[in-house]
């Protein structure tokens, strides 16, 4: 049994402002409304005549509807989520028919899909696939070092020809390096200075090639980052046997991206004890419908267990058991520029391929000079920033120092969250 | 850039691998590799790429000074929610909320100031309220954002910017600074008037609409005899509104020898030519050859005249309005007195045109007649043309909000007979559907008082017809959801 939404949760998983407007446009259109454990369902009368069907399956959370929009979740979800959140759903015993089908079908993939991912690896499969990685690496440096002899100048950047190395690196079992090369193509088309961007990518998957060459040299957590590199699959429950890292997570940012229809939920958290950083990524195919657990709203934190992913800078986590409910902090550690650039020096050693790690500074100012940004320390010292939603972190800050929470990649902090006034406020 | 780089640029197997400028751990590491010149050049690249990511250091930059703190209260946080929504969906409410809003001396909470800017820059219809409701620190930002500089209103009174700045920071400012001074903007452009270029006087002229009167008369006489047609039309359009003119003087005059009355009635005699005067204040002379010109030069004349000259000609409005003798003329001194009424915010002629024409009376007169006047014409009526018919809206449109029990009760009811013969069915039963008052109903959820709730509950609870009961439900919470978000702002 769930309790009712606040209009703030309700608010935050809708897609867009319009939509909401329009979700609460529809009250008095529901009919066969009901709520059971954690779905909720309803009939709701559109311009045609026969009604749309709306189904919520609130873990997840997850949506359905009969509806035809390409907004997701679409307004009727959101629709009946107002609803249920403003105390006009009333309670059933069991789902209603034409939702019944769509639930039980969510529970058993659920339940199916766990056994799937415990499939024992066979010792030879992996032999095979290590096999194959190596062999197109083999390829792959060779297509670099050709790149470097004949110059960067005459290259075939063309979207083609790198999609066509890529799919040679899928073919070789290796979709991390696919995906990077897929990215290189994006950054010629869209950087005035793509020759150092070229230079530094080709340069790091040469030294990924390099080191997986000799991977049973390497300490075992660098061996580890290698393969995640490189896209070699780590199960689940390899992930939840591994010992757990029991904290009161704060969670200081959630966002989620689409690419080629592949949804992913990011969801930062930190430590307040052990000051750790943890990364929480689902994905989802087609439309953002997660499942899983929710994870708690920014800025709450939850005494739980987490269980990292492998690796020399481990920064990935699945959650574990947990010891509380969801409540939500007022303080947060502090943090400093000189500090940032430590943890993020120690990340970058240990994992050579790291790209960005994130960061916390207290008390910096947001300043915009001349077209750029920096955050400012009490000091004078200041780190360029980016993004998207710098003018509402400047908005917030009014001048004064604040705490800004985001991720450093060694030329500019993207900005997730600020914490202002006792609160964490997601940017 | 680096010597790594430009040899990677042109190719190893054109030019040599060079380490120099290299930092000196970075080449260190690099010169002891061997083997191809491509994979040494990738080595030294990835090793230098760790090195300054590891080592990257802080810069310094200024700080923008603080923003001014408002001691205003921050708007509870459901109604900041909604407020952004209510802007994406353009909702009839805002005008309300946003009144209550500033009047409860409420601003916007700071995450939401850089957000609602932007709405402000791209949409003109709630700028005002919009800035009024971000204050000091949406001035603040808006300060810092070259993009947002049209939104910012705390200028500097001074007269820098009209003296030295471009020609809209210059227009910008005389609109500024007739709100607020409009004595120091007439001075500003009195003295800079005969150096001004042509092109910019007919805006500087529309800029004095803000805080217009008679000071500004003779700048506005001056400008009578501009070179330019635009500036001279301009000068008129301002002139018009102010019926202590010399201008209107004039035209009073002009009427007078165009007008008699004889016996009571209005007696009409314009000529046929019109003379250098009557052009300089602003007649267009022949403005469309396929009409009457005479009656063009009469609807002139009489809408820039000052209305107080029919009541020392023949008495009280009502009585001027029952003189005219000759029918030809009838909608043409009505069309000519109702610009004037509208110009001159005279509500005593409103009211009466408004009694003798009733549902056709000129749309801009509706403002200036009382709501209850409006009302008790709309309740007049019989059977369908009773509700929202075309020819009322304009009426209901102009009703005082929120509209009184009495209209609201019999729109209602116009509803429900309605949906009871969409009920019915029959072979014009779709001329009842709910769509075709979808903009009645949508009038109505912007313009019913709370009272109307009972009304609307008790018609969905009666109605036999499902869509007309959905809708009936829909105004009902539409109207009890604008209740709530007013009472969160108290």
């Amino acid at each position: 049994m769930t309790s009712p939404w606040t209009a703030g949760q309700v608010a935050s998983v809708a897609p867009d402002v319009t939509s909401l407007a329009a979700a609460r446009k529809l009250a008095g259109s529901w009919t066969l409304t009901g709520h059971h454990e954690n779905s909720l369902w309803g009939l709701c009368q559109g311009s045609g005549s026969k009604p749309y069907q709306a189904i919520v399956d609130l873990s997840g959370p997850a949506y359905k509807c009969s509806c035809p929009s390409r907004k997701f979740p679409c307004k009727h979800t959101l629709g009946l989520l107002v609803e249920w959140s403003e105390g006009r759903v009333p309670t059933a015993s069991e789902p209603a028919d034409f939702a019944a089908e769509w639930l039980d079908r969510r529970e058993e993939k659920a339940v199916t899909t766990r056994p799937a991912a415990t499939k024992i690896v066979d010792p030879s499969t992996a032999q095979k696939r290590a096999e194959r990685v190596a062999g197109g690496l083999v390829e792959l440096d060779l297509w670099i070092t050709d790149q470097i002899r004949g110059g960067l100048a005459a290259m075939d950047k063309s979207w083609e020809a790198l999609d066509a190395v890529a799919a040679r690196m899928v073919d070789a079992q290796a979709p991390g390096v696919a995906g990077t090369l897929r990215t290189l193509a994006g950054i010629v088309a869209s950087n005035e200075n793509w020759p150092e961007k070229v230079l530094d990518e080709l340069a790091r998957l040469h030294l990924l090639v390099a080191a997986h060459q000799k991977i049973a040299e390497l300490p075992e957590s660098l061996q580890d980052s290698v393969r995640a590199q490189v896209g070699y699959p780590v199960g689940t429950d390899s992930v939840m046997e591994r010992p757990p890292v029991r904290d009161h997570w704060m969670v200081m940012g959630t966002r989620v991206t689409e690419e080629k229809r592949l949804f992913t939920r990011t969801v930062w958290l930190l430590g307040r004890v052990t000051g750790q950083w943890a990364v929480l990524l689902d994905f989802s195919h087609g439309s953002p419908n997660f499942s899983g657990v929710v994870p708690p709203v920014v800025g709450y934190q939850i005494d739980a267990d987490l269980h990292f992913y492998p690796g020399a800078a481990a920064l990935r986590a699945r959650l574990g058991n947990l010891h509380s409910e969801a409540e939500p902090f007022t303080t947060v550690p502090r943090g400093s520029i000189d500090g940032t650039l430590q943890s993020y020096a120690d990340a970058v050693s240990a994992d050579p391929w790291l790209r960005s790690w994130p960061m916390m500074i207290s008390a910096v100012t947001p300043s915009y000079v001349d077209g750029s940004w920096f955050l400012v320390d009490e000091t004078g010292a200041a780190l360029p920033a980016e993004g998207d939603s710098l003018w509402t972190l400047l908005g917030i800050s009014g001048g004064y120092p604040v705490t800004v929470c985001g991720t450093w990649n060694a030329c500019a902090v993207s900005p997730i969250s600020v914490f202002a006034s006792g609160q964490v406020i997601a940017l | 850039m680096s010597s790594l780089m430009s040899t990677a640029l042109l190719g190893t197997s054109r030019t040599a691998v060079a380490f120099e400028d290299l930092p000196a751990d970075v080449r260190g590491a690099a010169e002891t590799c061997d083997g191809d010149s491509a994979a040494v050049l990738l080595t030294a690249a990835a090793l230098e790429r760790a090195y300054r990511a590891g080592g990257a250091g802080s810069t310094t930059a200024e700080v923008p000074p603080p923003a001014r703190d408002d001691p205003r209260l921050t708007l509870p946080e459901s109604s900041s929610a909604h407020l952004v929504s209510m802007l994406a969906a353009k909702a009839t409410l805002l005008d309300d909320w946003f009144a209550l809003a500033i009047e409860r001396n409420f601003r916007a909470p700071d995450h939401l100031v850089a957000e609602l800017l932007s709405y402000a820059r791209a949409n003109e219809l709630y700028r005002e309220n919009i800035l009024r409701i971000v204050g000091e620190r949406g001035q603040w930002l808006a300060a810092r954002n070259p993009e947002w500089s049209m939104l910012i209103r705390h200028r500097d009174a001074g007269p820098g910017l009209w003296r030295h700045g471009t020609p809209a920071e210059r227009l910008q400012w005389l609109a500024d600074a007739r709100r607020s001074d409009p004595a120091l903007a007439l001075a500003e452009l009195s003295q800079t008037w005969e150096t001004e270029r042509g092109e910019h006087k007919a805006a500087f002229l529309a800029a004095l609409a803000a805080g217009l009167s008679a000071d500004d008369i003779p700048l506005l006489e001056h400008a009578l005899d501009d070179k330019r047609k635009d500036v001279r039309r301009e000068a008129v359009n301002m002139l018009r509104r102010l019926p202590g003119s010399q201008c209107a003087e004039r035209m009073a005059q002009r009427v007078q020898t165009w007008v008699h009355v004889e016996q009571g009635g209005i007696v009409v005699d314009v000529p046929d030519e019109i003379d250098t005067a009557a052009r300089r204040d602003g007649i267009e002379d022949r403005p469309n050859p396929h009409t009457d010109y005479r009656a063009e030069y009469m609807r002139q004349a009489i809408a820039a005249a000052p209305l107080t000259l029919w009541n020392t000609m023949i008495g009280e409005p009502a009585a001027v309005l029952s003189s005219i003798t000759d029918g030809v003329w009838e909608p043409i001194l009505h069309d000519a007195w109702s610009t004037a009424a509208v110009l001159q915010h005279n509500s005593e002629w409103a009211e009466a045109i408004f009694t003798v024409r009733g549902l056709s009376t000129d749309r801009r007169l509706l403002p200036l007649i009382p709501g209850r006047a409006l009302a008790d014409l709309l309740l007049s009526g019989t059977g369908d043309a009773n509700v929202l018919h075309p020819d009322r809206a304009a009426i209901y449109e102009a009703l005082p909000r929120p509209w009184p029990a009495d209209i609201t009760a019999s729109v209602i009811a116009q509803w429900e007979r309605v949906a009871a013969r969409r009920a019915d069915g029959g072979a014009r039963a779709n001329e009842f559907s709910r769509y075709k008052y979808a903009a009645s109903l949508r009038l109505a959820q912007a313009n019913f008082p709370y009272s109307a709730v009972p009304l609307l509950n008790r018609a969905a609870e009666r109605a036999r017809d499902i869509d007309w009961q959905q809708s009936f439900i829909k105004v009902a919470t539409t109207i009890v959801h604008r209740k709530t978000l007013l009472e969160e702002l108290t």
